[in-house]
């Protein structure tokens, strides 16, 4: 008969075999039994490569939190924080004058947007423009020569176009384990994820 | 100095011909978008014109360079709903240069 199943026995022992087969490849590639039943006379296994995936997704996860990490130390430190005018509005996205730091701007970091204040200094009777309330966090979407564009989530108050045009600015967004850590180290965690990712995934 | 050049031919929905190569230093691992220029954007506090809108219509990377062209495919993938069963290499399905992508369309190299 076919497979030599002749008899109730030796068609258990081909589906015990089967079995282990599948069994061996789950040990060696990480694969997951999402389902093992019996539908009539026929034995079926559904398996998924889940485990294996969630520890790619895992670190593809990391990869991105460290580049993004480094990449806004690194444009912390080496455009000493600098602030960018906020040069056009359009619904949730912005553009940004990028002229001179477009180099450091990286797909994915992120900026809070600021309203600037004018304040005066009592003595000097000068003034000078802080910023004050944050309106919302941008992310960087494209990056130009010379101005970038970002999305945002705006809080409460949503810019009005013709009257905060020229009026806002955005500050790189650093988390609190980021601000105290070594840009040089940084780096070097992202390059021995990246390596470890490539060497098993490609 | 961002590397900057022209589609001369689009070969198929994946793939085209970009007019740069390895003589102007463009490399394997690079990455690049298709765009198109759109209004001109200026600072509105100083005046200062910092270039033309670009609208990009996709992402592409280099599959074969020679030396004054390339031949570039799309870096435009999305996920799979569903993995293949005995494999986890192809979750990600790469996806077809848009039919707005045509011949002298503008190309650079992306620095993001």
């Amino acid at each position: 008969m076919f497979l030599g199943i002749s008899s109730k026995e030796n068609y258990f022992k081909v589906a015990w075999m089967l079995l282990a087969i599948f069994s061996a490849i789950l040990v060696s590639t990480d694969f997951k039994i999402l389902k093992f039943g019996v539908f009539g006379k026929l034995y079926f296994v559904i398996m998924a490569p889940e485990i294996n995936q969630s520890k790619k997704e895992s670190l593809e996860h990391l990869i991105e939190d460290f580049r993004l990490k480094y990449y806004s130390k690194y444009y912390h430190e080496a455009t000493n924080n600098k602030e960018l005018k906020v040069i056009k509005i359009d619904d949730d996205s912005i553009l940004l004058n990028a002229s001179g730091v477009s180099q450091y701007l990286k797909r994915g970091m992120k900026f809070k947007i600021y309203k600037i204040d004018s304040l005066e200094i009592p003595e000097s009777q000068e003034t000078i423009e802080v910023p004050s309330m944050e309106l919302g966090m941008g992310e960087v979407e494209h990056v130009a020569e010379k101005y970038a564009k970002l999305n945002v989530k705006w809080k409460k108050y949503k810019p009005n176009t013709s009257i905060d045009e020229a009026k806002l600015v955005a500050v790189v967004y650093i988390d609190d384990d980021t601000i105290h850590s070594d840009a040089d180290d940084l780096r070097q965690v992202y390059d021995v994820l990246k390596r470890i990712y490539i060497s098993k995934w490609g | 100095m961002v590397l900057k050049g022209r589609i001369v031919k689009k070969l198929d929905e994946y793939k085209v011909v970009v007019n740069i190569g390895y003589i102007d230093g463009l490399k394997k691992d690079m990455r690049f978008i298709i765009y198109e220029e759109g209004e001109e954007i200026t600072d509105p506090e100083t005046g200062e014109s910092l270039g033309r809108l670009e609208i990009v219509k996709a992402k592409i990377k280099p599959l074969h360079v020679q030396e004054r062209i390339t031949i570039m495919e799309s870096a435009n993938y999305k996920k799979a709903l569903f993995p293949t069963l005995f494999s986890d290499k192809p979750i990600y399905t790469q996806l077809p240069l848009p039919d707005s992508v045509k011949e002298g369309d503008l190309v650079r190299e992306d620095i993001s």
